[in-house]
């Protein structure tokens, strides 16, 4: 029994960081004070503003904080959609001012390879140190098996 | 037993006043930022926004040919107040053109803080809904800017500026500049 509980008490605990990562985009009510020619404009600027983080504020995107600074970064955003930018263009135009920490989902690239590789490290790491403090003897009996075979 | 129910009153005190202190520090303090001119990087935005005090347009060709300072500022802002004499006092003693933004303000309250105050400004441009601060990759008010003659930023602060900011670090990029 004791053997079956350990497990699945691994597996609750990997499965209880995955809201975090997949969490949906919170919904606003920003988006309906610009008006749109378009949904898929809508749509971009809503998951722009979600994906923008408040640089004054405390763990908040510009779609939910009410700071005036996240106000002006949402006209901007705005704007640039109505002069046809593409999403790329609008998060390099908000990271060359405000540098990538402005944007909740960092690009990939040389700079931040770490930021993406380091919680993969961190976690297979973190499941090993798991796997070594509840299943002990299975390493043991590996390491004298052989020491068996040697 | 004493000492320690005292202990116990002291802790949540202590932490308030860290953090008061913490606060107090952060509302305070100001940042600046020295740059080499040349580099594409510190090139500074095109912008044009309408005069606040006039009827024309205040744009980022008007601060070529000469060094200047841009200032963003707001009515709302109190640092902005605590800033005021120290602009007023560049503007008649140093005699440095400085341009100034109004940031995320209402032009009523804006034109009649600068009656009320005094215009340390030789342009001021009205930026209400703050897309032209955001060209700067501004944070909040006051900001402030050296431009050189040939349309670099060299020098930026964020907070106010005051005179030991100016003697000892403002005041020395801008005579470099003047030569």
């Amino acid at each position: 029994m004791h053997h079956l509980t350990q497990p699945l008490m691994i597996l609750a605990l990997l499965f209880s960081m995955v809201p975090v990562y997949a969490a949906p985009p919170v919904t606003n009510a920003v988006t309906s004070t610009f008006s749109f020619s378009s949904t898929r404009d809508a749509e971009r600027f809503s998951a722009l503003t979600n994906e923008t983080r408040c640089v004054v504020c405390q763990f908040q995107n510009i779609a939910e904080s009410s700071a005036p600074l996240a106000d002006s970064l949402r006209h901007k955003i705005y704007q640039l959609i109505q002069e046809r930018k593409s999403d790329d263009e609008i998060k390099a135009y908000l990271v060359k001012r405000y540098g990538e920490v402005i944007l909740l989902k960092p690009r990939f690239n040389l700079l931040t390879a770490l930021l993406w590789v380091f919680p993969l490290l961190g976690l297979t790491v973190f499941v090993w140190l798991l796997a070594r403090l509840y299943w002990p003897s299975a390493t043991k009996r590996v390491t004298s098996n052989q020491a068996a075979r040697v | 037993m004493m000492t320690f129910r005292k202990l116990k009153l002291a802790i949540p005190f202590t932490i308030l006043f860290l953090m008061l202190a913490v606060l107090w520090s952060e509302l305070s303090s100001t940042r600046s930022f020295a740059y080499s001119s040349g580099s594409s990087d510190n090139r500074l935005p095109s912008f044009s926004v309408p005069s606040l005090l006039g009827s024309g347009r205040v744009s980022n060709s008007d601060l070529r040919g000469r060094v200047t300072i841009l200032n963003f500022w707001a009515s709302w802002c109190s640092a902005c107040r605590a800033e005021h004499r120290m602009l007023m006092k560049i503007k008649n003693q140093y005699h440095i053109p400085i341009y100034g933004i109004a940031f995320r303000d209402d032009p009523a309250d804006a034109k009649a803080y600068l009656s009320k105050r005094g215009n340390p400004y030789i342009e001021v441009g009205s930026d209400p809904q703050g897309t032209t601060g955001i060209e700067f990759g501004l944070y909040g008010t006051p900001e402030t800017y050296v431009v050189s003659p040939n349309g670099d930023i060299v020098y930026k602060q964020i907070g106010v500026i005051d005179q030991s900011t100016w003697d000892n670090e403002i005041y020395p990029v801008i005579k470099r500049y003047q030569k």
